[in-house]
């Protein structure tokens, strides 16, 4: 590779025909994905949309965005600069024709007609123009850099992002320690990924619409962090906890129960008590556990608004209303017990009996760490900014030159070619024309 | 309900009515009657579900051809003589609305996950820029039958940058909530890849037009093909296997076919 090629790889990286062909493959590529994901679970889409193949398409996306917004910047800000012109060969939009002033008379009229409708002039011996939108070329920048935040962004949050699940009871602290999650990502170097984080769990709140499982309300009040006073935060499914600059979020994502059993001997003597977090919730679910004096498994299922239909339990309701538990107890695969428990009642199990004296929830709490986040939430609204700003407030030029002859002005009018609007010559025309007729009344 | 029904039979009669018009001035009226019954309607079940209409295959199909009738309703009152493509525009308008009705109609509040304002605002953004896409399509297929003038052509490009700049808000919107309620701010769900894909050919198209001087009824009829990509996001999702997508809000999840 020479040296002219060389100096002239930044030019090819930053290329239009370059950025043509990435968004090209980026659309194939598009395309293959959709494949995919009606055939694979959403996470599988997930995982070939970090393919290596894809990966470098994106690395020359990047490349190439970069080089073109570098080498655009200093014309985009010159065209801020650049002042009202015409070519000479161009075709007036309208020719206005005028008596009993001059020529300077005329330009005058004209000026002071844009100066009212908010052009910045540009006056002299020839000529009387105005500009709007001069900073509309900015719109082009800032969208363009907006989209290189964004893939910076991306790539952060490809490559430094933690993800933690952990079940944490109402009352209950969580310091953010590796054991107390129940499953992070990476799986590797926790103490360099996981966030600093702790909270504390004060109430879960659930509601339902009607019998269906359809929240109507989930919300947890929280402290964070863990030890701090004053009142709690509500948590809910679409609104995290944010924190470190909006780089850690902490959501409430599930909900479920934790009886607390008590297991006594024959003669009332409690022998064992304890809380237990089980996935009993939505009814019909079933969970189980062992306790340490007895070989015995306990089997549960919970209707949270207890009533009999056809003859058999079920709930009313997904709410809290009037808990009942069915409970099985086995040992080496003998049932020993099987019916329902209300909260007062207990089960004999061979010289022990066993009750649900406290129900409390637990909350499922995802912790994110994404140093992405502040990135791409910022780039992708410039680039929302930047867009709008270039079709609002758009350039548009006037110059009144005088015609031939004396008696009349030619008018010209542009504008950029991304407007929201082609009517936007209407009022500083007719702005003219009524001057030119008023300046020419005046002078009679 | 009845009376929410008997409005959306009226306007989808005045809208198809609007259609069979010979002039241009009843089609005006047609459309704005049309619209306005289309608007009630809208307004009775967003007070009787407590949140916009806008969630399942029957508000959303009533709340697009509301937008599009909007973006009719704007072309038709502000550019004479760019009828044809306000025409091609409503069109699809009213039929989308039967097809919507096909579906369950209960009135069902929203699941938490769909209570914020940043869905709200999602779902007006890509609203608005379904009807400037639509729009831009109309005159792409004035402009390829050779039916179209100027006119045409520059209200379609406006559609095309209107489309396009309420789309980058969608996709800004998107992300955001999407962080908010997943966690994850892309997870390659069908609707994200076509709405990127769509958003990356309109970006080409527009700077087409820009750098290369290309003639707008040519960037028009090249826009078919991206709009082929946005109706397809908004109108195959529920065809797509159960949890292939979280962009689906049926309470029902039968498959439909309107064949």
């Amino acid at each position: 590779m020479s040296v002219r090629q060389i100096a002239r790889l930044p030019e090819l990286i930053g290329s239009r025909r370059l950025s043509f062909i990435i968004i090209g493959l980026l659309a194939a590529y598009y395309v293959s994905l959709l494949i995919f994901s009606t055939m694979v679970h959403p996470a599988g889409v997930i995982g070939i949309a970090k393919t290596v193949p894809f990966q470098v398409l994106y690395i020359a996306l990047f490349a190439n965005l970069l080089a073109c917004t570098l080498r655009r910047t200093p014309r985009w800000i010159r065209r801020c600069m650049k002042g009202t012109a015409v070519a000479d060969d161009a075709t007036p939009d309208r020719i206005i024709a005028f008596s009993d002033l001059s020529r300077e008379q005329a330009l005058d009229a004209a000026a002071k007609a844009l100066e009212a409708e908010k052009y910045s002039l540009t006056r002299d011996g020839e000529l009387a123009g105005g500009v709007r939108g001069r900073f509309g070329a900015l719109g082009s920048l800032v969208s363009h850099w907006g989209m290189v935040i964004v893939l910076v962004g991306a790539f952060l949050s490809l490559n430094h992002r933690f993800v933690g699940e952990a079940l944490v009871s109402e009352g209950d602290k969580f310091w953010g320690t590796a054991r107390e999650y129940t499953s992070f990502n990476p799986p590797t170097s926790f103490r360099q990924n996981a966030p600093k984080v702790s909270f504390r769990v004060d109430k879960v709140e659930a509601e339902f619409w009607e019998d269906k499982l359809l929240f109507t309300k989930l919300a947890a009040q929280m402290h964070s962090p863990a030890d701090s006073k004053g009142e709690p935060v509500v948590v809910r499914i679409n609104e995290p906890i944010f924190s470190n600059w909006y780089t850690t979020s902490v959501r409430l994502t599930g909900y479920g129960f934790s009886p607390k059993y008590v297991l006594r001997n024959d003669m009332g003597k409690e022998l064992e008590s304890s809380w237990v977090n089980m996935s009993i919730f939505p009814p019909g679910s079933e969970d189980s556990f062992r306790v340490q004096m007895i070989p015995h498994r306990f089997y549960v299922k919970l209707y949270p608004d207890y009533r009999q239909k056809e003859g058999k339990p079920d709930t009313a309701s997904m709410n809290l209303n009037n808990p009942v538990f069915h409970l099985k107890v086995a040992s080496h695969k003998i049932v020993t017990f099987d019916g329902l428990l209300l909260p007062t009642q207990r089960a004999d199990v061979e010289g022990y009996s066993l009750a649900f004296e406290g129900m409390k929830k637990w909350a499922t709490v995802q912790v994110v760490k994404d140093a992405g986040y502040p990135a791409i939430f910022v780039g992708t609204l410039l680039i929302c900014i930047g867009n709008l700003w270039r079709f609002v407030f758009f350039r548009r030029d006037i110059v009144a030159k005088p015609g031939p002859g004396g008696q009349s002005l030619f008018v010209y009018c542009r504008a950029d070619s991304l407007s929201l609007s082609d009517r936007w010559a209407e009022a500083p025309l007719a702005a003219i024309e009524k001057a030119l007729a008023d300046a020419s009344r005046n002078n009679e | 309900m009845l009376i929410e029904k008997s409005l959306m039979y009226a306007a989808i009669a005045l809208y198809i009515a609007g259609l069979g018009c010979a002039r241009w001035r009843l089609l005006r009226f047609a459309v704005a009657g049309a619209f306005a019954l289309h608007t009630v309607a809208i307004a009775i079940r967003w007070v009787a579900v407590g949140h916009p209409p806008l969630f399942g295959t029957y508000e959303n199909t009533s709340a697009t051809a509301w937008f599009m009738a909007a973006t009719v309703l704007i072309v038709l009152f502000r550019y004479t003589g760019a009828e044809k493509t306000a025409f091609i525009t409503l069109v699809t308008a009213p039929f989308l609305m039967i097809y919507g009705m096909t579906f369950n109609l209960a009135r069902v509040p929203l699941t938490i996950s769909e209570r914020s304002l940043w869905v709200d605002f999602h779902s007006l953004f890509a609203g608005i820029s379904y009807g400037g896409f639509v729009l831009a399509m109309a005159a792409g297929l004035l402009g390829l039958l050779k039916k179209g003038a100027e006119l045409d052509d520059r209200v379609g490009f406006r559609g095309l940058l209107w489309g396009f700049g309420g789309q980058s808000l969608t996709l800004f919107t998107g992300v955001v909530y999407s962080y908010l309620l997943f966690g994850r701010m892309w997870q390659w769900d069908p609707m994200q890849t076509y709405t990127l894909m769509a958003w990356l050919l309109y970006a080409l198209l527009i700077h087409l037009r820009l750098f290369y001087r290309w003639e707008m009824s040519r960037i028009l009829a090249l826009s078919l093909g991206a709009f082929i990509v946005v109706a397809l996001s908004y109108w195959t999702l529920i065809y797509l296997p159960p949890g292939a997508t979280f962009h689906t809000f049926d309470i029902d999840s039968r498959t439909h076919f309107i064949f």
